[in-house]
């Protein structure tokens, strides 16, 4: 039945399908990438960055109002000491680069836990968040010092600390959330070839298509992200009804 | 038949149960009989389960969204399950404890003695804990949970990953390992949300009722070949 659909769409080009509004994706193998290649790890990362920075042009002119990528989640910080602060520094130079988010009219997020970061990270967050407040393009948001159970957390201990709040719902609950400004992404894309989701969006991801990619992040390309959206295309929207 | 390769078998599997109604369409049968074959099918993975030696397994058998449904098909889907959860002896003789989780209290009285009875009387059984997820849904399951403890939040100032965990409606499972969801739906859809994030999925083209004993095989030994980093 999704085979036929799938030739359908085929033969429409594609014109009439309706692009996701918020794509989610997790970025994974950086490192086996640098491994597989005989390369420092710090390399992968560097090629990582390069290749997000082809995917969000990409992602802007074709009409995605909403692109949300992981870059680091709480159970990184387990990683190699010196790996992860060399990470940080490379993901505060990525964000420093505001004058060329302003230019592309990019609004930029960064989502995550801000108990533990340094000072200097706060600033860049800070900084980048406001100076591309006013951007009306695409809405970039950088998944943070995350990980989904610790975000559903620091909204139970915000809400239980407000003494005006005796009965939740879920409109309210998300408003508590990191992400809480954000649509429920249609389509999370991991790449690495791990199919499983670690979390990411945990709450806002609950009814998005995963589409896994065998590639290494730093191998994907443009035309990648086109056949990730061909899949998410194919696919049946049947939510139990 | 295919034999189990490795010695990493999952601790919880979870099972999303898709196609019945698919299946029924596909072969010309009317919805009641997908669903019996689905249940049918159940049952022999509860066997499988305890001939491999997985302790969890939970599956979704009646999700909130269900409730949309028309009337007829909801209550040919529930009168089955429940004509299926009476059947107390085929629980207590396979030694299998059965746990309910979701919002039970939807449920008529006499339907929720059913169930109260059926894990009552299947408490004492160890060789497989079965969770069903009824009238199920991840948000409900935690914004159930912190609408409980905003209520004590005289007492509960604070609330860690474990706090949380004690409200749930599935308190008394361990986090899930494997995610199998048949019919070519490639969603998690709320399923156990609070216990899903480090789980491997694995989606099958198949309908529920042509799942098979090689099929659910195949899934833990290409569960037992993944490498699970935890984010290491």
């Amino acid at each position: 039945m999704n085979m036929e659909r799938g030739k359908e769409d085929m033969e429409n080009k594609q014109v009439s399908l309706e692009m996701p509004n918020h794509i989610g994706i997790i970025m994974d193998g950086n490192r086996r990438w640098a491994r597989q290649n005989g390369l420092p790890v710090m390399k992968g990362h560097d090629e990582g960055v390069k290749v997000l920075k082809k995917i969000i042009p990409k992602c802007a002119t074709m009409g995605v109002k909403f692109l949300t990528v992981f870059t680091l989640s709480t159970d990184n910080r387990s990683r190699n000491k010196m790996e992860m602060s060399n990470l940080i520094t490379l993901i505060n130079l990525n964000l420093n680069a505001i004058k060329d988010f302003k230019k592309e009219n990019i609004r930029v997020k960064v989502i995550g836990n801000r108990d533990n970061l340094s000072d200097s990270i706060l600033h860049t967050i800070n900084k980048v968040e406001k100076e591309t407040a006013n951007c009306t393009g695409l809405v970039l948001s950088f998944v943070f010092n995350y990980g989904g159970q610790d975000e559903i957390v620091s909204a139970f201990n915000s809400i239980i600390s407000d003494n005006n709040l005796n009965e939740v719902s879920v409109e309210i609950f998300e408003k508590y959330l990191f992400s809480g400004f954000l649509p429920e992404p249609e389509l999370i894309i991991r790449t690495g070839g791990d199919k499983r989701t670690s979390g990411f969006l945990l709450w806002k991801a609950a009814y998005s298509e995963l589409v896994f990619c065998n590639k290494f992040w730093p191998d994907f390309t443009e035309n990648d992200l086109m056949e990730m959206i061909n899949e998410y295309h194919h696919r049946e929207r049947n939510r139990g009804q | 038949m295919e034999n189990i390769e490795n010695v990493n078998i999952p601790k919880h599997i979870g099972i999303i149960m898709d196609g019945n109604r698919k299946w029924a369409k596909a072969n010309n049968k009317n919805i009641a009989e997908g669903y019996l074959r689905g249940q049918q099918v159940f049952d022999e993975v509860c066997l499988n389960c305890i001939e491999i030696g997985i302790p969890y397994l939970t599956t979704f058998a009646f999700s909130l969204e269900n409730l949309k449904r028309s009337d007829f098909e909801i209550r040919s889907l529930l009168d089955l399950l429940f004509g299926k959860l009476r059947d107390e002896q085929w629980f207590a003789e396979n030694n299998i404890r059965v746990y309910f989780a979701g919002a039970i209290n939807l449920f008529s009285e006499h339907e929720q003695k059913i169930l109260h009875d059926l894990s009552t009387v299947t408490s004492k059984c160890n060789g497989l804990n079965v969770t069903i997820a009824l009238n199920y849904d991840g948000y409900d399951e935690i914004i159930n949970a912190l609408n409980q403890i905003i209520k004590k939040k005289d007492i509960i100032k604070k609330v860690s990953e474990e706090t949380i965990d004690k409200y749930l409606y599935t308190s008394h499972l361990p986090p899930l390992d494997l995610i199998i969801r048949t019919a070519n739906i490639q969603r998690l859809t709320r399923f156990l949300l609070w216990k899903s994030p480090y789980a491997e999925c694995i989606f099958l083209k198949k309908y529920w009722p042509d799942f098979t004993k090689d099929d659910f095989i195949e899934a833990i030994n290409e569960y037992g070949k993944r490498e699970r980093r935890y984010g290491k």
